[in-house]
């Protein structure tokens, strides 16, 4: 999908946040020994101004792939590909996925995969753990708290957001 | 002979005040800028480019458009952003939440703006607090409402077709470019701006208090009723633009207009309106809303790093206010 010498684009809402700093340093790991580059690219958290830079972006560097490192510029991903031109899936794109509009975007190829953080469950199970441990019954197992999905899985992620 | 050379007089003082207006230089600037950026890439004068530069544009242009009549007659309001992201939350809350009518929905939104609007120019000229800090109070709370409200959540913006959908956020096609119903509101607006400041006696009035507000109200200016007036209408188009830019991307965020505030002032100033109130130029803040789109549009394009963008932007506008100002300098010695 990409290959030595291309420039991948990196949207960020929040440049600086520790999300930004430990995903870019794990995308680092991976592309700089194979000579792939990145390009971080901070576009403010104002919906409309998100989508206005990531479409100048893509308008200028035809970019060969995207990683959205936040929900919002994941969100603004079909809404750019319109705007720049760019048909679903003719480039790959992964990002955050906890916006019902990313899990729209997974459905209809926008989007290849996304990760999902269990935000409706993350609240509750470490209390409810925390609970049966106060109590003195024993914590066997761990919580997940990520995972990807994509256009097989995404069903029960829409269905979420449509309740 | 004699009639021709009388004739050719107020032509000659017609071209060489126009020369000297700040809207020239403003002009003059963008012209160079725009030339740059094509010669630097050929992507920025494509169809594509220009519709994706001109489907933002007017949402702020439309709130320079107050701005600039605002400052004119000495004032500030840096609510502005928060009232663009707060109109449309409220519209949408009262669709979603509370069964509304979106028609009904916008009035009450544009009611709540008056009501901002309101309360900054009463605040302004009846208490007597500066506008820079009333309005940077009223900026905090508006957006704090925002916040709270929708404890922090996006809400989903009305996308269902229809009459207010079509004339807010419409799109059309003018051979291979495609433009939103936005670019007909800041054409309209604009050219309705342009009456009140030039032609109408409204705008020899706000030009006169930013001049000199107590020799205007000498005159029989009422002066604190223009300046309310001013206030409402800044905060009643930063949120008809909020609501435009909700419909056009169907989204309504509580932080939705950050930092437009300072986006919009320095789209007027560098138009030529001037900061300290007195002088203001509609047909400059037109060409200070193009040319700060451009250089946002125009430096990714050529390939500025995409953690640098702000480094470059504040230094072509530095760049661009020094020149603006030399050519001022050069055109008054002249």
């Amino acid at each position: 999908m990409v290959k030595q010498g291309d420039k991948v684009f990196l949207p960020v809402e929040v440049p600086g946040a520790s999300y930004q700093q430990l995903e870019t340093e794990g995308i680092a790991s991976v592309f700089d020994p194979l000579g792939i580059k990145y390009d971080v690219v901070d576009c403010g958290t104002d919906p409309a101004g998100i989508i206005a830079k990531m479409t100048d972006y893509m308008v200028a560097n035809n970019p060969p792939a995207i990683i959205a490192l936040g929900d919002s510029v994941a969100a603004s991903v079909k809404r750019v590909f319109d705007g720049a031109g760019v048909p679903a899936g003719k480039i790959p794109v992964v990002g955050w996925g906890n916006s019902k509009e990313t899990a729209e975007s997974v459905k209809s190829g926008f989007i290849n995969a996304a990760a999902w953080q269990f935000p409706s469950a993350q609240g509750f199970m470490p209390v409810a753990l925390l609970g049966l441990a106060a109590a003195g019954e024993p914590i066997g197992y761990d919580i997940h708290t990520f995972s990807l999905y994509d256009a097989s899985s995404v069903e029960p992620i829409l269905k979420l957001y449509n309740k | 002979m004699t009639i021709a050379a009388e004739e050719e007089m107020p032509r000659a003082k017609r071209r060489s005040s126009l020369i000297r207006s700040p809207q020239f230089s403003s002009l003059v600037i963008l012209i160079v800028l725009l030339a740059v950026f094509a010669i630097a890439d050929a992507n920025f004068l494509s169809p594509l480019n220009i519709s994706n530069m001109m489907a933002f544009l007017p949402e702020l242009g439309i709130i320079a458009l107050g701005m600039t009549l605002l400052l004119t007659a000495g004032e500030f309001d840096l609510s502005v952003g928060a009232v663009f992201g707060l109109a449309p939350v409220v519209v949408m809350l009262l669709v979603q939440n509370g069964g509304f009518d979106i028609g009904v929905a916008l009035l009450a939104g544009l009611l709540l703006c008056i009501a901002i609007g309101a309360i900054n120019g009463l605040i302004v000229t009846k208490i007597g607090i500066s506008s820079f800090l009333v309005t940077l109070s009223m900026l905090l709370v508006v957006r704090g409402a925002a916040l709270y409200i929708t404890q922090g959540f996006p809400l989903k913006s009305w996308d269902q077709p229809g009459f207010f959908v079509t004339l807010l956020a419409g799109s059309f096609n003018i051979g291979t470019f495609r433009f939103y119903t936005s670019l007909w509101w800041f054409i309209g607006l604009s050219l309705l701006a342009i009456y009140i400041l030039r032609y109408a006696k409204l705008g020899n009035w706000i030009s006169a208090i930013g001049s000199n507000r107590n020799a205007a109200v000498a005159r029989g200016v009422p002066a604190d009723a223009v300046k309310i007036w001013l206030f409402i209408l800044t905060s009643v188009l930063a949120g008809l633009a909020g609501m435009i830019s909700a419909f056009r991307i169907s989204a309504a965020s509580p932080v939705a207009g950050t930092g437009y505030e300072l986006e919009v002032i320095a789209m007027v100033v560098v138009g030529g309106t001037a900061l300290t109130g007195g002088r203001g130029t509609i047909l400059g803040t037109i060409v200070g809303a193009l040319m700060l789109r451009s250089i946002r549009n125009g430096i990714v394009l050529i390939g500025v790093p995409g953690l640098a963008y702000n480094i470059f932007v504040g230094v072509i506008i530095l760049a661009m206010l020094i020149l603006h100002a030399l050519l001022q300098k050069n055109a008054a010695r002249s």
